[in-house]
């Protein structure tokens, strides 16, 4: 295995790196506040080519393997602190562009990829039920078979992007008695008769990034619609699953370089008992513990994306990856306030917003426990 | 490998993974529930590393894992 990044890649994260500097700040606090979507920067990554990163150049895309996507998106995370417009464009990349490009005719690839990668339609992938959740598989929307389509029945909740995607890919079964075996993917338009969206449900983090619960009744869809075959749901689930858990959470990887870099210029300021607060070992080791974090879970993204660039499977690998970054964001922002002490407290260093995010990082993609399932089964148990 | 020999290698991986008796050629592994979501992604990545074959995700086909004879009919059949 060989992780080192090229001279193109480096040059590549610094200008995604300026780009987000540049472009992507403005006053977060207001739009956290209102609960807004930040479409300008949506718009400003389209142009810079973000959505269309992983994506094949005849789409318009900017055709990166998946070593640079993911170094990309740390940079990201690491310069744009509208963490909710990274979780929005990673929703819309990974869990629908991807699945489309992998998975689609070459019809639906023509009809939706060009205008994902420009930012014109939004994306976003319907799984989870009030009673699916972990248990995802045992959802119950249903695709019936008529005469010229499909007819959806049922419910999703906490679906990311839900309130301004233009294009949903909605899983349903088609056959209840086969399980995972019968879940079909459905690409599904914003103004199809029989699907209602919410309006945007409020959260407690990631507030930039709006999250809505959709209805299907009697939604009748064209047989066009489907995506890839039927029973195919499971391998599209799984294959926008292993992106997911590495590039977006190589997003987090960034924000806690960030939340280190800004820790230890404070440890190094702050002064109590004559000395720096960064002289104090508890402090000095807290700090060193959030690089020793950074370090082992570029270690393990990397593997991941060095498996998938060879055209391996890494569902192992990617649950390990989700779990080490995500509980690692977690520690390390619980640290990161402590460090500041009673400032850190304060909303004016914004750490609220990490621990939050942070919390979600733990739930969303699987949740910890369903990681550790998956990494128990690899066990043999 | 022969389609014989691909049998034999999963019918040992199935064993080994049920900690229960063989299961023969035609048992059903979907309706059985011995396949369920976590396995198939476990199997996967065992037909990957054992028989240096990728199962593209795009040609994934649920009824290709039937059972043990049509998982080893699909092994012999993708280019290694
Ligand atoms: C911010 C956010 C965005 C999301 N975006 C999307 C989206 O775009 N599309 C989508 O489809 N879904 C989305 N989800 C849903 C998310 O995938 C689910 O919330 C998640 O899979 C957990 O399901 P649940 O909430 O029903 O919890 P439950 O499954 O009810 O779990 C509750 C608790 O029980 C534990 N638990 C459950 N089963 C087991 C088990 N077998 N072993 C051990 N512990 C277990 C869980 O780990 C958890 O701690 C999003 C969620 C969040 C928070």
């Amino acid at each position: 295995m060989d992780f080192s990044i090229s001279s193109e890649q480096k040059a590549f994260r610094r200008s995604v790196s300026d780009f987000a500097k540049r472009e992507l700040g403005g006053d977060m606090r207001a739009r956290e506040k209102q609960g807004a979507f930040f479409w300008d920067g949506w718009h400003k990554c389209a142009e810079f080519g973000i959505q269309g990163m992983p994506m094949p150049s005849a789409f318009g895309g900017l055709e990166l393997d998946t070593t640079t996507c993911l170094i990309a998106m740390q940079a990201l995370g690491k310069e744009c602190r509208d963490s909710g417009l990274l979780f929005s464009l990673n929703s819309h990349m990974w869990t629908c562009e991807i699945p489309v490009l992998e998975f689609g005719s070459e019809e639906q690839k023509q009809k939706y990829l060009p205008k994902m990668i420009e930012g014109k339609l939004v994306g976003g992938h319907a799984m989870t039920e009030p009673g699916a959740g972990s248990d995802a598989y045992s959802l119950r929307t249903t695709a019936k078979k008529v005469d010229g389509g499909y007819v959806l029945n049922g419910a999703k909740v906490f679906i990311s992007n839900a309130p301004i995607a233009d294009l949903l890919l909605v899983f349903a079964t088609t056959n209840k008695e086969l399980g995972w075996a019968g879940i079909t993917g459905f690409l599904v338009d914003k103004d199809t008769p029989g699907m209602h969206i919410s309006k945007p449900l409020e959260k407690i983090g990631l507030k930039t990034s709006p999250t809505g619960e959709i209805s299907f009744e009697d939604c009748l869809v064209p047989d066009s619609a489907m995506l890839g075959r039927e029973g195919q749901g499971s391998a599209i689930f799984n294959a926008e699953m292993e992106w997911e858990r590495s590039c977006l959470f190589a997003c987090h990887l960034g924000a806690m370089q960030r939340q280190l870099e800004e820790c230890v210029e404070y440890a190094k300021d702050r002064e109590q008992f004559g000395q720096s607060i960064g002289k104090f070992q508890s402090v000095s080791h807290k700090l060193a513990d959030m690089r020793v974090r950074i370090e082992l879970g570029e270690l393990i993204l990397h593997k991941v994306a060095w498996m998938k660039s060879r055209g391996k499977r890494a569902p192992l690998e990617s649950a390990i990856a989700k779990l080490v970054v995500s509980e690692s964001y977690m520690d390390s922002s619980v640290d990161a306030l402590q460090v500041r002490g009673g400032y850190g407290f304060m909303s004016e260093y914004q750490a609220d917003r990490d621990l939050l995010d942070a919390a979600g990082g733990k739930i969303y993609s699987g949740t910890s426990e369903i990681q550790r399932n998956i990494i128990a089964r690899f066990l043999g148990l | 490998m022969t389609e014989v020999q691909i049998l034999a290698t999963l019918t040992e991986y199935f064993a080994k993974e049920q900690g229960t008796k063989a299961l023969g050629p035609d048992d059903s592994l979907l309706q059985s529930g011995i396949l369920d979501s976590l396995a198939i992604v476990k199997l996967l990545s065992f037909l990957e590393d054992e028989f240096d074959v990728e199962v593209d995700d795009a040609d994934f086909d649920p009824e290709n894992f039937e059972n043990l004879r049509s998982i080893a009919k699909l092994v012999a059949a993708e280019p290694q």
